[in-house]
């Protein structure tokens, strides 16, 4: 699904299902997923539009800047010590003219489960979008119409074993990359202090070849100042 | 030089002198100006930082005047006192101006409300269309436009509904005494956790609150974006009503068991039993 598509372009794939038709002055946009549907008329010359893989943000037009996963099983990290573990992350789907002439995508939307947290205290906590996912010594099986492979650097700067059970990463600037059979990120967490991290994502792909996704966020779409996030709550 | 005498008993060191406070005062007044606008520029709408930096320069300005003004000749005790009879007189017929002048300065200055927050103020709820120097406009539910003087929303209770990301909302529902309440909560539990705007953490409560007269009663506790509570509290409402009565868990109307005179020979069966314990049966024509 992912990449360049000319019009019309129709597609039927897992639970998604995508039809862009030209009418006589405008084009028909119609989008099934789940159970939301879209329908909407484009009217300007479009003659081919771009599918990516982008930062999993929104959720129900409800625009969040954070991403807390939540690892199925905690991880203990020996004192000054870097480890590197698989996982996986939510995925939102965008859909976009090629020409780019619009800031504003076509359509966002996610087929992946779409639930929100809160990370730190109701008055000065953050709303993340919230994703559970387990901890591998290699890249795991993905569905990447729903999720990509994370991999995650651990590095403990500290002199003591730190449990990290959560990950929270800025959506800002989060790099996607994706090729025919995956969807790839990678981020850095680095524990600083007891209860304390700072965490980051790379601007490189899981392997070569693979293909950068637009950046939602960049755009404009939801708004955000800094890439690196300073988790001060629980690890 | 400096000491000589150019009227009166001006000097030309105290002409020099009142030079250099109108240069010091111009200098000082455009840097505080400068320092003011950089910090609280955010804080406050463009039109009221100006306000406030000319109120601030023409302080400044005052304070000058009074230095200069003895050392040029001029007597201002004279000026004091009639500025002082007419300050009391103006401020006993400002007070309510100045009060809520200084009000809406603090509210700039502090800002626990701000323009699009839904608030609670002096009884009146609603969304904050602007905040003036003088007063809070506000836009009620209804959509009526409501000006309240900023000194009630100063000294008055204050909530505003906005002001932190997340927040609570509660349910009571009542099950009929021979519903599996455990089933009931499972019934529940599924759809908060299954909605996409109801947070994982802080979690939802689910139990059982009260044996009450006419149900079991189950409280419901659950966070969700404070800019979504509403739309998504009647959403659930509906849902836990219909999922509850698909399970077959239905929600009880009052009831009371009646005896008669006629009845006084009960049934063995029922003899001791509280009226708790037949709650079903009246609601089933039993």
């Amino acid at each position: 699904m992912y990449g360049p598509h000319s019009l019309p372009w129709i597609i039927d794939q897992d639970d998604i299902s995508i039809r862009i038709e030209r009418m006589s002055s405008m084009i028909a946009y119609h989008r099934h997923c789940g159970e939301r549907t879209l329908d909407k008329r484009i009217a300007g010359m479009v003659e081919e539009v771009v599918v990516h893989p982008v930062e999993p943000m929104l959720i129900h037009r409800h625009p969040v800047q954070f991403l807390l996963i939540h690892l199925a099983s905690p991880i203990q990290v020996a004192a000054r010590t870097t480890t590197t573990i698989y996982g996986t992350f939510p995925l939102d789907i965008a859909v976009m003219t090629s020409d780019r002439t619009s800031d504003d995508p076509i359509d966002v939307f996610s087929a992946a489960p779409m639930k929100l947290t809160l990370y730190g205290s109701p008055d000065h906590g953050m709303l993340c979008r919230y994703w559970i996912s387990p901890i591998e010594e290699s890249p795991p099986e993905t569905r990447p119409l729903q999720e990509g492979v994370l991999r995650l650097t651990l590095r403990n700067d500290t002199p003591r074993w730190t449990q990290i059970s959560r990950v929270v990463l800025r959506g800002y600037d989060m790099k996607l990359f994706f090729d025919d059979t995956t969807v790839s990120m990678l981020a850095v967490m680095r524990i600083v202090g007891k209860n304390l991290a700072e965490t980051d994502t790379e601007n490189n792909p899981l392997r070569p070849g693979m293909t950068r996704s637009t950046e939602l966020m960049a755009m404009g779409i939801v708004k955000a100042i800094s890439r690196k996030f300073m988790m001060e709550g629980d690890l | 030089m400096l000491t000589h005498v150019l009227f009166g008993t001006v000097t030309v060191y105290d002409l020099l002198i009142s030079i250099l406070i109108i240069i010091g005062t111009g200098v000082l007044s455009r840097a505080f100006a400068t320092y003011l606008r950089r910090t609280i520029k955010d804080r406050v709408s463009s039109d009221h930082l100006q306000i406030i930096i000319k109120s601030v320069y023409y302080g400044f300005i005052a304070i000058a005047l009074m230095m200069i003004l003895p050392m040029l000749g001029f007597k201002i005790s004279g000026i004091l006192v009639a500025g002082g009879f007419a300050g009391v007189v103006i401020g006993f017929a400002s007070q309510n101006i100045v009060s809520n002048l200084m009000s809406g300065v603090i509210l700039m200055i502090e800002r626990p409300i701000k323009i699009g927050n839904a608030v609670a103020v002096d009884g009146l709820s609603g969304t904050v269309q602007d905040i003036t120097i003088m007063s809070t406009i506000i836009r009620t539910w209804d959509g009526l436009y409501v000006r309240i003087p900023n000194i009630k929303v100063f000294t008055g209770t204050l909530t505003n509904y906005m002001a932190h990301v997340v927040r609570r909302f509660s349910y009571t529902i009542g099950i009929r005494y021979q519903d599996d309440a455990e089933q009931a909560i499972r019934i529940i539990r599924s759809i908060i956790e299954t909605h996409p705007l109801t947070l994982v953490d802080p979690a939802p409560l689910v139990y059982v609150g009260d044996l009450a007269e006419n149900a079991v009663t189950i409280h419901i506790s659950i966070w969700v974006p404070t800019s979504e509570w509403f739309a998504v509290k009647n959403e659930l409402l509906w849902q836990f009503k219909r999922r509850l009565e698909e399970g077959g868990i239905q929600i009880p109307f009052p009831q009371r068991v009646v005896w008669m005179e006629t009845n006084r020979k009960e049934p063995a069966s029922l003899r001791g039993q509280s009226g708790h314990d037949q709650p079903g049966d009246a609601q089933n024509g039993q």
